[in-house]
């Protein structure tokens, strides 16, 4: 009984080693480039609104960023000017 | 395989770079392929789906989230296109699920491959279950995906999932053992048979 299972683990670990059936590489090619045409289609065709948000995030990001900066170094300067002032 | 990926890349692929769609299109394509010509066990309808399941995602890559994971939603792209595929086929071929094809049906486009005798007979096995349990053993033995990613490819709950692997695994045990025993019979009977 344990040589049945120690034998039913071993074939069924056959699974993972199976040979890997391997498509046709033109073909393969063919819908490589098929893709890749889509792709540069759908970048040059601005990728919709999304795509054109998704584009501006960072600068976006980087300008808050900056403006929030610019805000507090303000707010700190005003407050030394004001302590000198005294 | 996935973890092994640059966690930027769906975003890569979102902005079209055509390096990030290689990284995929070269990690996937053969593990795809094997998956769908044991599922069609026909070369051409695997390669017409597999081409099916590229341009999917090129033309779906929008509504990918970012760090999701690319194979199991290739699998469930590839499954589901398979399942449509069988039920175009019409009401002869049955259900879906229950479709099965005679494995002694000639040489499978396996046997080419096949390296040794043992594999050779699991790929028999695999082509005599019905597709709902071959499913499951390929995702998971062959392709190396996670039962519960498994789980989501095949839209199952988790429980049902593990019913279901351990059901499969069952069924290939049997069937291996089944084949065993009529060989030996054969082997031990062989000389009283004619042909």
């Amino acid at each position: 009984m344990a040589d049945n299972g120690r034998d039913e683990r071993w074939r069924l670990d056959t699974l993972s080693m199976l040979p890997e059936p391997r498509a046709d590489e033109e073909r393969a090619a063919r819908t490589r480039a098929r893709c890749l045409e889509v792709l540069a289609r759908q970048r040059a065709g601005g990728q919709g609104w999304r795509g054109r948000v998704r584009h501006w995030i960072p600068a976006l990001e980087a300008a808050g960023v900056a403006a929030l900066a610019l805000f507090y170094l303000g707010g700190a300067v005003r407050h030394a000017l004001t302590l000198l002032g005294r | 395989m996935d973890e092994a990926f640059d966690p930027q890349l769906i975003d890569r692929l979102k902005s079209g770079d055509e390096r990030a769609f290689d990284v995929v299109y070269e990690a996937y394509r053969h593990r795809l392929f094997a998956y769908l010509i044991r599922m069609t066990r026909n070369r051409d309808v695997a390669e017409d789906l597999l081409e099916e399941t590229w341009l999917r995602l090129v033309d779906r890559i929008e509504t990918l989230r970012d760090g999701m994971k690319l194979g199991p939603w290739l699998f469930a792209v590839a499954r589901n296109l398979f399942l449509t595929h069988v039920r175009s086929l019409g009401p002869d071929i049955g259900d879906a699920g229950e479709w099965t094809e005679r494995a002694d049906e000639g040489a499978s486009p396996f046997d080419a491959v096949a390296a040794n005798e043992l594999a050779s007979r699991v790929e028999r096995g695999l082509a005599a279950m019905p597709v709902s349990y071959r499913e499951v053993l390929l995702l998971v033995g062959v392709q190396g995906l996670t039962p519960s990613e498994a789980a989501a490819v095949c839209e199952l709950t988790p429980e049902a999932m593990r019913q279901r692997l351990l059901r499969a695994r069952r069924m290939l045990a049997w069937w291996l053992n089944a084949r065993d025993g009529a060989k030996m019979n054969e082997g031990r009977h062989g000389g009283q048979r004619t042909r």
